[in-house]
């Protein structure tokens, strides 16, 4: 699903260049969740931006789908990025003039999908989300967990294949952060979407399939490939799907 | 790029303008004023000439006007008697009129202008009068009609008495209109209409004055071949080739109204580019304002291109809205354009002969419309373009987006020259020149800089300033100002605009004054007599000396024609094609004096001015001197000769020496000077200056003269100086309204960046209350802010003003420069005083704002 391959950005901070990435090489397999987790400054949210498409990297490529992001110009980034990708951000990023529908309804609409059609569906996702009574309130009348909802249902709306949140919780306290992570995850094995967290937060880490830790730009450990509901080698065992596995 | 908008596009840019059209609309506010006065004034000329056209006949109150200075030869009686049709005449000439008022004791007497008319004229229109009808019968009564502002100003009443020269009329009825003249002739001098066989028994006609001759025809059913404005331009030619004196006048209904029409084009013309100055402005604050939009809407952008919009469709989105907000308020503007189109005419009620009928013109709503969309847009194209700029990044990285930053310096250029081109081509659209087109907005982008370089100039040095000596109102108040996003050096720009205009305005007004003012100061001239023939001057000079008057100059002046120029008859050059010489200077009639030495108002610019020479009869060729721009008219250079006829005796002269000459002051002056010994002994009249001790003694001396004497005429520089105050008064009212717009720009762009930047001042003041600032603290902060604001723009175009005031004085009018102080004061005062009042009336909500309400939003 997702091929990082010796991937480094370089930043030119006054005349000496600072490397944030560097030489960064995994492959995410479709319908896993990993997190990328390290200390601040270790270039977690570089590599999330890069693998997205949001950013241009110094050298080395991203594969998406087997599509190589480097040849794409910003247009071509554009349409994968509504086509493959969905976004869930810490600072939620809903567009404050449209109405929580409106909000999820973006990503089918940019597709050149009719109201009626997108609007059913963004109706049943905000419902799914728990928003059922707020469908047609602004951002600022929303809380944080409200809005976040909101995000997360905007990311699903068309059924991408990859979705990449970044810090997803950072804004919220535990308790609402506790039932977002239960959403995200919730969905995502329900569209059976693979999953990219960006977190500073261990628990939130524990429950994906795989952990990779950046440190200084570089991967300092990984927790390994996985695919599928399997759990080869390195897997991590703390993990819903390892759990759902035990579980069943 | 496809240039059509997909229909998300169409439904984004909805949707996120339907939430927060009231703050867009005010963005959009800026050019509200600049195109309100551009259609006020566009629909303002469309009504003058919907009016000429329709009462293009009571222009001129008949189908044609022959003029000439003397009277009528035989040839030209001839032909006058041949056209036929319906005929008036009348004599005009300008003398000094007694006035007797039953209410006052004391007689006043006016240098007035004489219409003397026999005959039914006006053909077309009516000479409204109070009583009305008084126009029918003065000819047949012998009585006079006269104008209202002297009747108003003597306190005269009809059947009250005026005597012109030697005759005494009764004045018949006051006169309201003439077809054909505005309110402001009366300030050339009081207009007074007598029946044409009274002014040949006053005695004024034979002696020096300037006289028109003039008839006026009408042709009736009588004349089925005249008919078409085509027929009498074709009589109007023949008048003036059958005639063989070139210096007949011929109006027709056709020529009068292009000369109308000419004056109506130039003032409007003028006043529009003041308007366009105010939509510049506009469009400025518009910019500025899309500029922190843009900024503010960074977020929704990259947010938008994460979920997969193209570049093309987020810059559709917001320049659907841009587009949108210059058309609303190029919308507003015209609406506003309209309503003004009615009250305009209130401005130059004196200066229209004929009451305005108005309409709504569609050409000029258009043409003002669409110039305010083009402009609002044009400037919005280069924050509008960073758009393709932001990075999706942005939603992940939060850092501050600077949306010119990221334009290539290629694209910015561009940008430039095309928005450059496209102002000047709606202007030369305008002005229908390109060339001025060119200049004005060369021009108002150099304004644009200096003042915007001013300001931030200004604005550094408040900032620079170690206020830690002020109290922490004043600290904060002015550190307001240089918030992140803030428009400061945008709205010190548009309000210092207006200032500048109205200041400089105000400031030319008061050279004028002034330069006429100090030449009639000291022992300058404050009274003038002329047209005083040999034998009255003993008398008069005896009777200003009985009255403590000091004469200053008596100076003899001659009549004479040009009669040959470097041998060739004049005749002969007029008729040649390739001449260069221009018609008026070979066929004036001359007024020339003559004297040993130059006055003060003349220098040599080369030759040698020879001050004496050999009398007529010796053979000796006369050394002359000339105005440069005579010489330049002439087409003459040192040495040419010059032959005139000096009331039938030829003078042969060379051109010694050519001259500047000052005509601005009040002694009198000429464009051709004889040296002394050569014209004593011709026939000539004088004209005397003095300087009268005070205004009774100018108004008593006037009237003693004028009794003994009733050919003679006087100019009271006084007097002078009073109708020209009137007339810049009137002019700088116009002008100054106009300005006006730019003042509304800026306090309009005032409020639309308080607009934008209201969430930002309501977290303010939460903040600072939360903190425990009380109410009165933070209002004390906000009047700060809009103090320092306002007295900046002040600073900046009073500042600027007055420079350009002082370098007006020095190279133009020649003047030490002693601005009005207190004028610019008080008008700077004025502006802050609304500064503040739109800063506060925006600012009114933020206070009753509850800090969790405010805590609660979102940095939207």
């Amino acid at each position: 699903m997702l091929r990082v391959e010796d991937l480094t950005k370089t930043y030119q901070s006054g005349d000496r260049p600072l490397t944030v990435l560097d030489r960064v090489t995994f492959e995410i397999e479709p319908g896993t969740s990993c997190a990328i987790v390290g200390p601040s400054g270790s270039g977690k949210t570089t590599l999330l931006g890069l693998c997205a498409g949001l950013d241009r990297a110094t050298s080395g490529d991203v594969y998406l789908k087997d599509h190589s992001l480097r040849i794409l110009d910003e247009d071509a980034l554009a349409v994968i990025r509504n086509r493959h990708i969905g976004f869930v951000f810490q600072s939620f990023q809903l567009i404050p003039t449209l109405t929580a529908l409106e909000n999820v309804m973006v990503p089918m609409e940019l597709r050149g999908a009719g109201y009626e059609e997108v609007s059913a569906r963004a109706e049943r996702l905000l419902v799914e989300v728990g928003l059922a009574g707020r469908i047609h309130h602004y951002p600022t009348q929303l809380s944080g967990g409200e809005q976040q909802r909101v995000g997360m249902a905007r990311a699903f709306i068309h059924e991408p294949d990859i979705l990449f949140a970044d810090e997803p919780t950072g804004n919220l306290d535990e308790e609402t952060g506790s039932q977002i992570e239960e959403i995200l995850f919730d969905l995502n094995q329900k569209e059976g979407t693979t999953l990219v967290i960006v977190t500073h937060d261990p628990e939130l880490a524990a429950q994906c399939d795989r952990i990779i830790r950046l440190k200084g730009g570089r991967v300092a450990t990984d927790s390994g490939p996985a695919a599928g509901s399997a759990a080869p080698a390195g897997f991590n065992r703390n993990s819903r799907s390892a759990k759902k596995m035990v579980d069943s | 790029m496809p240039l059509i908008p997909d229909l998300f596009s169409f439904k984004t840019a909805w949707r996120d303008a339907r939430t927060q059209f009231r703050s867009l609309l005010l963005y959009s506010g800026g050019i509200v004023a600049g195109v309100a006065a551009l259609v006020a004034i566009l629909s303002f000329r469309s009504d003058v000439m919907l009016t000429v056209n329709d009462q293009a006949r009571e222009l001129l109150g008949a189908d044609l006007e022959i003029s000439l200075n003397e009277p009528y030869g035989d040839s030209l009686t001839a032909w006058v008697d041949s056209v036929g049709g319906e005929q008036a005449r009348s004599i005009e000439f300008s003398s000094m009129v007694l006035y007797r008022s039953s209410n006052s004791d004391d007689d006043a007497t006016r240098l007035s202008q004489i219409r003397a008319i026999d005959g039914a004229f006006p053909f077309y229109g009516e000479i409204k009068t109070e009583p009305s009808g008084a126009a029918m019968n003065y000819q047949e009564e012998r009585t006079a009609l006269v104008d209202r502002p002297i009747m108003n100003q003597l306190g005269l009443q009809v059947g009250d008495s005026i005597r012109v020269g030697t005759e005494w009329l009764e004045i018949a009825g006051m006169i309201l209109e003439v077809p054909g003249e505005s309110a402001a002739f009366s300030l050339i001098g009081p207009r007074i209409i007598i029946p044409e066989e009274v002014a040949s028994g006053t005695g004024l006609l034979d002696r020096g004055s300037r006289v028109q001759y003039k008839t006026w025809f009408r042709f009736g059913p009588d004349r089925p071949e005249l008919q078409s404005d085509e027929a009498v331009e074709e009589l109007a030619s023949e008048a003036r080739e059958r005639v063989s004196d070139r210096r007949l006048g011929v109006t027709t209904v056709a020529s009068r109204m292009d000369d109308f029409s000419r004056i109506v084009d130039n003032l409007t013309k003028f006043l529009g580019m003041v308007g366009f100055i105010a939509l510049m402005l506009g469009a400025l604050g518009v910019a500025s304002a899309v500029y922190v939009y843009i900024k503010r809407k960074s977020i929704t952008v990259a947010t938008l291109r994460c979920l997969g919009a193209s570049s093309r469709q987020t810059l559709h989105i917001f320049g659907l809205q841009i587009a949108g907000l210059g058309f609303a308020g190029a919308l507003a503007g015209s609406l506003l354009g309209l309503i003004i189109q009615r009250f305009l005419p209130l401005l130059f009620t004196d200066f229209l002969p004929f009451e305005l009928v108005q309409q709504v013109s569609v050409p000029a709503l258009m043409l003002g419309f669409l110039t305010g969309v083009a402009v609002s847009f044009a400037f919005a194209v280069l924050p509008l373009l960073s758009i393709n700029n932001i990075s999706p990044l942005l939603t992940i990285r939060s850092t501050d987006f600077s949306p010119l930053a990221h334009v290539p310096k290629r694209i910015k250029a561009t940008v430039g020259v095309g928005v450059i081109l496209l102002l000047i081509a709606i202007l030369a659209l305008l002005l229908e020149s390109i060339a001025v087109a060119v200049l004005f907005v060369g021009g108002l982008i150099a304004s644009i800089l200096i003042l915007m370089g001013t300001s931030v100039l200004l604005i550094r040095l408040a900032r620079s300033m170690r206020l830690r000596s002020f109290s922490y109102i004043w600290r904060q108040g002015i550190a307001n100002m240089f918030r992140p996003n803030n428009q400061t050096a945008v709205l010190v720009t548009t309000l210092g605009m207006g200032m500048l205009l109205i200041g400089s305005m105000y400031l030319s007004q008061e050279m004028i004054l002034q330069r006429i003012d100090l030449q009639t100061g000291g022992n300058q001239p404050n009274l003038v007599f002329y047209d005083i023939q040999t034998d009255q001057r003993e008398d008069i000079i005896e009777i200003a000396e009985s009255h403590d008057t000091q004469i200053l100059e008596q100076v003899p002046i001659v009549s004479m024609r040009l009669s040959r120029l470097n041998d060739r008859p004049v005749r002969e050059i007029r008729e040649d094609t390739t001449r260069q010489a221009g018609n008026w200077a070979l066929t004036r009639e001359y007024r020339v004096s003559y004297r040993d030495e130059l006055n003060e108002a003349e220098t040599i610019r080369e030759g040698e001015w020879i001050g004496r020479s050999e009398g007529i009869g010796s053979g000796v060729t006369v050394p002359v001197s000339l105005d440069h721009r005579l010489a330049d008219d002439l087409n003459v250079e040192l040495n040419d000769r010059l032959t005139f006829d000096v009331q039938g005796v030829p003078v042969e002269t060379y051109v010694a020496s050519i001259r500047e000459v000052d005509f601005q002051r009040p002694q009198p002056n000429f464009f051709l000077l004889f040296p002394s010994g050569v014209l004593e002994q011709a026939p000539q009249f004088f004209a005397v200056t003095m300087r009268s001790p005070d205004e009774l003694t100018t108004a008593q001396l006037q009237q003693e003269v004028v009794q003994a004497h009733p050919n003679v005429s006087a100019i009271d520089i006084g007097l002078v100086l009073e109708s020209v105050q009137t007339f810049l008064d009137k002019v700088a009212m116009a002008v100054q309204f106009m300005a006006l717009f730019s003042i509304l720009t800026g306090l309009i762009v005032l409020a639309s960046a308080i607009a934008i930047s209201r969430f930002q001042r309501i977290r303010e003041s939460v903040l600072l209350r939360t903190i425990g600032a009380s109410r009165r603290q933070i209002r004390g902060i906000q009047v700060v802010e809009y103090l320092w604001l306002g007295t900046l723009a002040c600073l900046t175009g009073v500042l600027l003003s007055l420079i350009a005031g002082w370098l007006l004085a020095y190279f133009y009018f020649d003047l030490v420069f002693v601005p009005d102080v207190p004028a610019l004061v008080v008008a700077s005062l004025i502006v802050i005083a609304l500064t503040l009042a739109v800063g506060f009336l925006n600012m009114r909500n933020i206070l009753h704002k509850s800090p969790l309400e405010i805590l609660r939003l979102n940095a939207e």
